[in-house]
């Protein structure tokens, strides 16, 4: 699995590495942590930036999860991060796996857009606060690269764990990474899962129910247990409300979607930018 | 115990069966699958010369095909599972007919959860229930869990409820836990005092009376505990009058058992 760890220097981000760090203990991903200079810090040098400083800690942060298990990176005894390009710095900690940190000086949101088109990672995992609705320095960042990318999104609100990861199902065809995803997801918060179809006029499409069964088939197989529920499309809206409170949304966007048709894109930025819920998008 | 369960050819249907063939593992029973195909041509009465008795019996043979293969498909083993039973008509009149003239001890039937809850309490106002004895097994999820909880508050007639569990259920070797619902704090105190009072009827059923756990006053939050249990047992006026308990069934995501007032 490629994960693609985009940060700041607020503690939200410190809490998204440390949710990264354990399902990378499990999945011994390839990860890219992405940072940007801000725009005062432009003309400094790069490893005085207050986003490099932020950044060996969540390395530090990073490589302590890793104590007393084996661990696929190695990490440098020197934290410092050198010129890729007049515009990005490298710090590797690379080994069986890779693990590099990189910062831009570029607009964040057209960079990460670019670093997603070029190393096609499985999951992209960014933080944010509610209290800020869910902003970036008066940007709405998380929310625009959540719509923007081609890849599955994590956006990480609250320290809080969810009971519930609540899985929303249309038509759209599911993939292993995705389920795999949910599994790490579960096992890293003990939540429940819960795997929602989304019916029309009280009636589900075959394509829906037999994905939903298939679903529960296959987490049965692997004794996670699951629960399945069914909810109309006229009260999905309300449904999302009232789950984004305390569990986890994910919802499978793609090509043959209609939870796109039914759920917009500003519904998907209130869920990004006004709920407590971390929110999943799986492509 | 003689159960009847009525199968589509469906998710729910799926559920359903894999759920009582898992207890058919410890419970000994003969389970009866049933399946109503709806009328297809409303024109012709059914069955009312050579030529319609000749469709409705190839709309039944279809039928009967698309629910053993169903079958078939869904699970490898179930002790007691018995060739379904097919039958062309309106599925509550046929299912009627069969609770009244086969007998069954327990009517099993699928039903997902769903957001708002109404297609639960759309369930229990439905006619099918107004005139159905039977206790029902209502099927939402597999589970694997290995305990029983008790839906219990101050109107219920625990020993009544005991009795009727232990006879469709005594060789089902899960835990058992009274869950109580108290709808103040003054009820809570009494169940205190009648905690006591049905000690002995406990004891009739070698029962530990430690086993009580006291639900909080939220119905989600209730029907949020009451998840890890494999089912949940509640008795029920028929009428279907929305009280805390019924808010609980309806709440929940697992399997309820349901026994009539």
């Amino acid at each position: 699995m490629k994960i693609l760890v985009i940060v700041d220097e607020n503690p939200y981000s410190m809490y998204v590495i440390k949710e990264i760090s354990r399902i990378s203990l499990n999945t011994w991903s390839d990860i890219t942590i992405m940072g940007f200079i801000d725009e005062n810090e432009k003309h400094r040098d790069v490893n005085s930036t207050s986003i490099a400083q932020a950044m060996v800690e969540y390395l530090q942060i990073f490589s302590s999860s890793y104590n007393d298990s084996f661990c696929p990176y190695t990490f440098p005894k020197e934290m410092h991060f050198s010129s890729l390009d007049k515009n990005h710095f490298l710090l590797s900690a690379s080994g069986k796996k890779k693990l590099n940190l990189v910062i831009s000086k570029n607009e964040p949101v057209a960079s990460i857009v670019n670093k997603v088109q070029q190393e096609r990672p499985s999951l992209l995992a960014i933080g944010c606060d509610k209290s800020y609705n869910c902003q970036w320095k008066n940007k709405k960042v998380p929310s625009t690269v959540a719509q923007k990318v081609s890849c599955s999104v994590l956006v990480v609100k609250e320290t809080k764990n969810p009971e519930t990861i609540v899985c929303c199902l249309d038509n759209n065809h599911i993939t292993q990474t995705s389920l795999e995803l949910i599994n790490q997801l579960a096992t890293l918060y003990k939540a429940d899962l819960k795997i929602v179809g989304i019916a029309e006029n009280n009636l589900m499409r075959d394509r829906v129910e037999n994905t939903m069964k298939e679903i529960m088939l296959y987490y049965l197989n692997q004794d996670i247990p699951i629960w399945l529920e069914v909810v109309d499309k006229s009260i999905l809206s309300s449904f999302l409300n009232q789950v984004a409170q305390k569990d986890m949304v994910a919802l499978w966007l793609g090509k043959q979607s209609f939870l796109e048709k039914f759920i917009s894109k500003e519904k998907i930025n209130h869920l990004i930018n006004d709920t407590p819920s971390t929110v999943l998008l799986l492509r | 115990m003689n159960v009847l369960i009525y199968l589509d050819d469906n998710l729910i249907s799926s559920i359903s069966l894999r759920y009582i063939c898992a207890q058919a593992r410890f419970v000994p029973m003969s389970i009866r699958p049933f399946h109503v195909e709806v009328r297809g041509q409303r024109h012709y009465p059914f069955g009312v010369g050579w030529v319609r008795r000749t469709w409705e019996n190839t709309v039944k043979e279809t039928s009967r095909e698309f629910i053993e293969n169903f079958i078939k498909t869904e699970i490898h083993s179930c002790p007691g599972l018995l060739t379904a039973k097919i039958v062309v008509g309106d599925t509550e009149t046929e299912l009627l007919k069969e609770i009244k003239t086969g007998k069954y001890d327990l009517f099993v039937i699928g039903m997902l959860r769903s957001f708002g809850f109404y297609s639960f309490y759309d369930f229990l106002n439905g006619s099918l229930i107004k005139q159905i004895k039977l206790p029902i097994l209502l099927v939402r999820n597999i589970t694997h869990y290995k305990s029983v909880y008790f839906l219990i508050d101050r109107y219920t007639d625990v020993h009544a409820m005991l009795q009727n569990y232990f006879s469709l259920y005594k060789d089902l070797p899960y835990n058992i836990f009274f869950c109580h619902y108290a709808y103040n704090d003054q009820e809570t105190n009494e169940f205190k005092n009648k905690l006591i009072k049905i000690k002995d009827c406990f004891k009739d059923f070698e029962l530990d009376i430690s086993k009580v756990i006291q639900l909080p006053t939220s119905v989600e939050e209730s029907a949020h505990l009451l998840r890890t249990g494999d089912m949940v047992v509640a008795s029920i006026e028929k009428n279907g009058a929305k009280t805390a308990i019924t808010d609980i069934l309806a709440n929940i995501p697992n399997s309820c058992l349901i026994f009539w007032k």
